[in-house]
């Protein structure tokens, strides 16, 4: 004996019973007017759903969302040439002193090994250089390089910060 | 317009050509809206949502992978954005969706007139919207976007069992409500 449940009324509907669990509802439906009541309006109901109407969205959606993207798209792209040139900037000023640098402790090695090989001119600027740069690492240098490179992010943050903003601002204008 | 399949239209797109975009709109603006408005019982409301869910697809469609259809991958985005902005309203909704085993029980606050009651299909939105979120929105994705189970599933992130366990429950939410107001006759 099967109780004619919402439950099993509904899986009989989607077809989710067996052979033997379908011809035992039937026989049962056939002695319950009020079961095959609730089978009709659940029926009904199945149907009625079946032919439910997909609202619409206003007609101009998808240009709106277009030209949203179309300006997300253009705020990323300057962000990238923003963050980009930043970087620029700092790799530029770093090779400028790297150069620098080297060039100073190339002259140095230079006039000081005219006549000697160039095997062991190489090999004396590389020690030069070496050696140089050990010699920046002191202290005093040290902390000056830390105060160019501070004032470096502090700008660089500064203007990161300003960036943003302006993206914001962008953003709000949107439609 | 052009007739390229869903994955076509996302290569394209991945290849630069945002314009492209505008095809998956065209092509899921209103069953998506559809299923915003029976989620969050407001049309202005759930079209400033579809454009976030669009945007935030439009962001994210180097994520998709295929490993499922794009119907069901945006439906995810859509369904939780739609949960996100309820639980925003405090509408309570974690307590409504915390479990299926809950009592459905649907007030039929709604006054229903006599032009309603005759036109079935409207009288039927009407009895919809007064279905709760997780109910409407399993309504709206089995009928209206003729989803399978499996595919809700993936949606809702649940199983197929609670899936079909929702949906019985609101077709006899909704016959129930159909016997509270007297409208058994009407239909049958």
């Amino acid at each position: 004996m099967i109780e004619l449940s919402d439950e099993i009324l509904n899986k009989y509907i989607d077809g989710e019973l067996d052979q033997t669990t379908v011809g035992e509802l039937r026989e049962q439906l056939k002695n319950s007017e009020s079961a095959r009541l609730k089978l009709a309006m659940l029926q009904k109901v199945h149907c009625e759903l079946g032919k439910l109407k997909t609202l619409e969205v206003s007609g101009n959606f998808t240009s709106v969302i277009m030209s949203k993207l179309q300006r997300k798209v253009k705020i990323a792209h300057s962000d990238k040439y923003f963050v980009f040139s930043i970087s620029s900037v700092f790799v530029i000023i770093i090779l400028t002193i790297l150069s620098y640098l080297f060039v100073g402790s190339f002259n140095i090695a230079g006039s000081s090994t005219q006549n000697i090989q160039d095997f062991n001119n190489y090999i004396n600027v590389i020690a030069n250089v070496s050696s140089l740069i050990k010699g920046l690492m002191t202290s005093k240098n040290i902390s000056i390089i830390g105060s160019i490179l501070s004032f470096g992010i502090l700008i660089s943050g500064y203007l990161f910060f300003e960036n943003q903003r302006l993206i914001k601002r962008n953003l709000s204008k949107l439609p | 317009m052009k007739n390229l399949t869903d994955i076509e239209i996302i290569e394209s797109v991945k290849k630069g050509n945002n314009s492209d975009f505008a095809l998956l709109i065209d092509k899921y603006k209103d069953k998506a809206f559809s299923l915003l408005v029976r989620m969050l019982k407001n049309e202005m409301e759930s079209e400033e949502v579809l454009q976030d869910c669009f945007l935030k697809a439009f962001k994210s469609l180097n994520n998709f992978r295929q490993e499922s259809k794009f119907s069901t991958w945006f439906y995810r985005i859509v369904y939780n954005t739609a949960l996100t902005r309820l639980s925003a309203k405090k509408r309570k909704i974690e307590t409504e969706m915390s479990s299926i085993d809950d009592h459905l029980e649907i007030k039929s606050e709604y006054d229903f007139n006599e032009a309603e009651q005759k036109d079935t299909s409207t009288f039927i939105h009407k009895l919809i919207e007064q279905l709760p979120p997780k109910y409407s929105s399993v309504i709206s994705m089995y009928y209206l976007d003729n989803m399978n189970c499996e595919e809700i599933s993936e949606v809702m992130e649940t199983s197929i069992a609670n899936i079909k366990v929702l949906l019985h429950r609101s077709r006899s939410a909704l016959k129930d409500m159909l016997v509270k107001i007297n409208y058994a006759e009407e239909l049958l």
